[in-house]
């Protein structure tokens, strides 16, 4: 009997890690383009994107490298699409951001109905799926063995929380990037082009995304409308949560992660509990999260003083 | 000509030409997809006004996003960001409408009631969004949205749970009472009452936004925090109320949605007249009267886009994308700025937006967004 609970267990710890990686990557992005001063609402739109363009490369060639270049590219444009309508144009950051991600909703529902005739939903019989990696040694090892098994994306995401750690806090670029999100004039007024390096940090942030959006899809094998499911949003606040650090954004990703991974289990283990219920708690827990974050924030001034 | 009359003339023109960049896009989009663009192209522009029920129609598509884009206004007039008005509709639809449903007696005289239930429950989260930012700082524009996605959650279990018909397909609650339902006012269109008190809640906002001490005080909150506390108006409380009545205003369009056209509860019932109640007020320019003509043509896009499905190898969602780009640049600065100088050497401020809360680009500080909790680093 213990060992049941065990591999329970382990398959719990798995299916957490797997549910962090979208939520990883974006939150990465999230604390690029906030350390750039850009509030990235359109994350979610961005994830939407790349996970539409992934089934679509994949698809269209049978390839899956294709895909994840077709996702990195889509959702890069789309970051620079938004970039440019909220730096050049000057939209207000907000606004523009509500504007990818409806943008991203309504042509990915668009395409997906043009391609298949049916509206939302795409994919392609022969496409392959990502498939896992076995670490050895580590597969073997009792339980470690959930480390094991997840794919080239999975992991790349975890390398990256340590190469976006270095670049923001221990380069030149990084330097800049901090420099034209805390003192913009200040940094204008050394030659740095704030412009420029804003627009750098939203196509970071959008490359991120497109990751996610191929781990979303390609795992799956096909693109549904809503498959997102506010995951933009939820890396955006872990994000915030993680304080604007790399570490502390995968600490704050892996909570969330966690709390879709317990519900995702949920489903299966607790089938009374309803599944209306179980997708509404990872908003909940977002929320709880943030709204613990911003209270132990010591401040000054009234809240409303921006 | 005035500095003043040049900059509304400025205005006035970028607003031309967004929604006509839009449209434009929309038009080629049409061309390029359509086997037969000329048919499908009069079906969308023409469409809506080909017949009685048609046009109907445009007008009952306009009567939720006036609310919703009326609350979403008011919201942004105190300088918050309601982003959970999707949620918010559907938590009105279902305290107006599990009232209806399991009515104490049957009279007409609960249809006022019901939709003062359906604002309360929509006001009730809306302010709950903005107590979490005066209470503990925690940015209204990311908790509007959490609370109004897991509303939709929430909305939907309470229908399959408590309220679904058994003997239907998907989960839909049964009907209404015929004595619940509005009358339609023009048949065999959905056009009822709900627009026309959605034409009168436009112009009581903005009486009382323009026209009182209570709107000065909302508006000069959402202008400048510092200069309204200074002036003794106590900041916190209006943006509270000015949430709870961006919330009502939302609740109230869902319970519309359910007694006048949709005569239950059905999962997907808002579709979206939450998110398109913010372009709406932005295309209003955050003006309550704006909002009547902003909602009207998001009613043409709707209409034209469904008659185009229906009669042509168009897809609806074509008024979707329509909107997306219209949505992307309302807010443009850029394209107010040189139309105003292209107009006539004058300083060129101020331009759309005005009380939006600004997000971070461009700005020497960080405001308004989660970051402005971080002025201390």
């Amino acid at each position: 009997m213990s060992s049941l609970a065990e591999v329970f267990n382990l398959q719990l710890l798995f299916d957490v890690l797997r549910m962090t990686t979208p939520i990883l990557l974006l939150a990465l992005g999230g604390m690029i383009t906030d350390r750039a001063g850009v509030l990235n609402i359109a994350l979610e739109g961005l994830l939407v994107f790349g996970a539409f363009a992934a089934v679509v490369g994949t698809g269209m060639t049978g390839n899956l490298l294709v895909g994840v270049v077709a996702a990195l590219v889509g959702s890069g444009l789309l970051s620079l699409a938004f970039a440019w309508f909220a730096l050049y144009l000057r939209g207000n950051i907000f606004i523009v951001g509500l504007a990818t991600n409806a943008f991203a909703a309504a042509v990915t529902t668009y395409a997906s109905w043009l391609i298949s005739g049916r509206e939302g939903s795409l994919s392609y019989p022969q496409a392959p799926t990502i498939g896992p990696i076995s670490v050895p040694l580590v597969k073997d090892a009792h339980f470690l063995s959930f480390l094991s098994g997840h794919t080239v994306i999975d992991y790349t995401a975890w390398a990256l929380v340590l190469v976006v750690s270095f670049v923001v806090f221990r380069t030149r670029m990084g330097l800049r990037l901090r420099a034209v999100g805390q003192e913009p004039l200040a940094a204008r007024a050394v030659g740095l082009s704030v412009r420029r390096i804003r627009y750098l940090a939203v196509l970071a942030s959008g490359l991120l995304a497109g990751l996610a959006g191929a781990q979303l899809s390609l795992t799956l094998g096909g693109f549904v409308q809503n498959m997102s499911a506010g995951r933009g949003w939820i890396g955006l606040v872990a994000s915030i949560v993680g304080s604007g650090t790399a570490f502390g954004s995968a600490a704050a990703s892996l909570l969330f992660g966690a709390t879709e991974g317990v519900a995702n289990s949920l489903q299966i283990t607790a089938p009374k509990v309803p599944a209306q219920l179980l997708f509404a708690l990872p908003y909940v827990i977002t929320l709880a999260a943030l709204v613990f974050y911003s209270a132990t924030r010591s401040r000054k001034k009234g809240v409303l003083d921006t | 000509m005035t500095d003043r009359l040049l900059d509304r003339l400025a205005d006035g023109l970028s607003l031309a030409l967004t929604i006509g960049v839009a449209l434009v896009a929309g038009a080629v989009i049409i061309w390029l997809t359509s086997a037969d663009p000329g048919h499908a192209l009069r079906a969308f522009f023409l469409g809506p006004f080909q017949n009685k029920l048609f046009f109907g129609n445009l007008l009952q598509t306009a009567a939720p996003l006036l609310l919703t884009g009326l609350g979403v206004a008011v919201a942004f007039q105190v300088g918050a960001v309601n982003l959970g008005a999707e949620g918010q509709v559907y938590a009105g639809a279902l305290a107006g409408a599990t009232l209806l449903l399991f009515p104490p007696f049957v009279s007409p005289w609960l249809i006022p009631v019901a939709v003062v239930a359906a604002g309360a429950a929509g006001a009730l989260f809306a302010w709950l969004a903005g107590w979490l930012r005066t209470r503990f700082g925690a940015t209204e524009v990311i908790g509007s949205f959490l609370i109004g996605a897991a509303l939709i959650q929430l909305f939907d279990f309470f229908l399959r749970r408590y309220l679904a018909d058994p003997t239907a397909g998907f989960p839909t609650s049964k009907p209404l009472a015929a004595t619940f339902r509005l009358a339609r006012l023009l048949p065999p269109s959905n056009l009822n009452v709900m627009f026309a008190i959605g034409i009168v809640l436009a112009v009581v906002a903005f009486f009382v936004l323009y026209r009182t001490t209570f709107g000065y005080r909302i508006r000069l909150t959402g202008l400048s925090v510092k200069y309204a506390r200074y002036s003794g108006i106590r900041v916190g409380w209006h943006f509270l109320v000015a949430m709870a009545i961006s919330g009502a205003l939302a609740g109230i369009a869902g319970v519309g949605e359910v007694m006048g056209v949709q005569g239950r509860l059905v999962t997907g019932l808002s579709n979206n007249l939450g998110w398109n109640g913010v372009t709406v007020a932005l295309v209003a320019r955050l003006h309550p009267l704006g909002v009547i003509p902003a909602a009207l043509l998001y009613g043409y896009l709707h209409s034209g886009a469904t008659v185009a499905g229906l009669t042509s190898d168009v897809s609806p969602r074509i008024a979707a994308i329509i909107q997306s780009l219209i949505f992307y640049l309302i807010t443009a600065q850029a394209i107010y700025v040189w139309l105003r100088r292209r107009l006539g050497a004058a300083r060129a401020n101020a331009g759309p937006g005005g009380a939006l809360p600004s997000g971070a680009a461009g700005r020497p500080r960080r405001q308004g967004g989660p970051s402005a909790a971080r002025s201390d680093r």
